[in-house]
């Protein structure tokens, strides 16, 4: 017996059988190892705790020199500017202290520290004919109230004095201008010489 | 069953607990926020200079008029001091300078620096 095939009819019945197999055999490869195998899921979840713990830098001053000299009597002033720079949420203080005390000195002759009438509490500046003192006061956004309009006290020594803070952070450069003031009564005779103070800004994150 | 308690024992006992929950409970509230989270210090020094230049006043002596008058030939003599107020350590060197020598102690012993 004889077929007789139409080579068009061929050709359309073989890509056809082609593209089925294709699909087929796709869908087969895809789906296989759910149809084929029995499978049991089971989750758990875990906590990743990351910390990231606060940094802080502080730039360092350079040397104030203050100005003017005083001759005889007169008064001196200068400033230095510490600026925090810190990734803590809570902000930052500024303490300032002295490495000496009284602060301000020459071998063996110094400036009083400054004698504001309650010992921690800023004052608008006045010393006494007879005394020679050295003060400071701060200023700038984050300096504590209690300086604003030139305010000042004394250094204690080591004791660390706060003179600003911030409640706010990050802090891409916070600054505070500590200023510093010098002066010899009218009627003080205070020894020449070129006098000395060094003084510490320590900031802190705060928790 | 009976169980005997010791009522100053039981004072006792109980205000030492207390004592030592006051205590923990104080050291708690003020060590927990540095206890629980970290920060960080950093610090800067900064010289701070001044200079304190020397100064000096002296005084105008009054005319000083020598005596006695000399009549015709003789000698007259007369003294005065150079006050100065304020502080100068060069001049009060010299003056101490001059204290030290006999030619000028008779000059000077008058004067009060």
């Amino acid at each position: 017996m004889k077929i007789n095939i139409n080579k068009n009819e061929l050709r359309k019945a073989s890509i056809f059988s082609l593209v089925m197999v294709l699909i087929v055999g796709m869908g087969y490869l895809t789906l296989e190892p759910a149809i084929t195998k029995a499978s049991a899921t089971a989750n758990s979840s875990v906590n990743v705790n990351l910390s990231v713990d606060p940094t802080l830098s502080i730039n360092t001053p350079t040397t104030v020199t203050m100005s003017p000299n005083i001759t005889g009597t007169g008064t001196s002033t200068g400033s230095a500017i510490w600026t925090v720079t810190t990734n803590s949420a809570s902000g930052w203080k500024l303490e300032v202290n002295a490495s000496a005390s009284p602060a301000m000195v020459s071998g063996s002759n110094n400036f009083a520290d400054y004698t504001e009438g309650v010992l921690g509490t800023p004052e608008t500046w006045s010393v006494a004919a007879s005394a020679a003192e050295f003060g400071f006061t701060a200023s700038g956004t984050f300096a504590e109230s209690k300086y604003t309009s030139n305010k000042y006290q004394s250094f204690q020594g080591a004791t660390k004095i706060q003179v600003s803070h911030s409640g706010t952070g990050p802090d891409a450069g916070d600054s505070t201008t500590v200023g510093f003031k010098a002066e010899v009564g009218a009627s003080k005779s205070q020894p020449t010489g070129s006098y000395q103070a060094v003084i510490t800004g320590t900031a802190t994150s705060l928790p | 069953m009976l169980i005997n308690i010791n009522k100053k024992e039981f004072k006792k006992a109980c205000t030492f607990s207390l004592v030592i929950l006051l205590i923990f409970g104080v050291g708690y509230i003020t060590l927990e926020p540095s206890l629980t989270k970290a920060s960080a210090t950093a610090n800067s020094a900064v010289n701070v200079n001044l200079t304190v230049d020397p100064t000096m006043a002296i005084t105008t002596p009054s005319t000083v008029t020598m005596s006695p008058n000399i009549t015709g030939t003789g000698t007259s003599t007369g003294s005065q001091c150079f006050d100065h107020a304020g502080y100068d350590q060069r001049l009060q060197q010299l003056c101490q300078l001059y204290r030290s020598s006999d030619w000028y102690a008779g000059h000077l012993e008058h004067c009060r620096h």
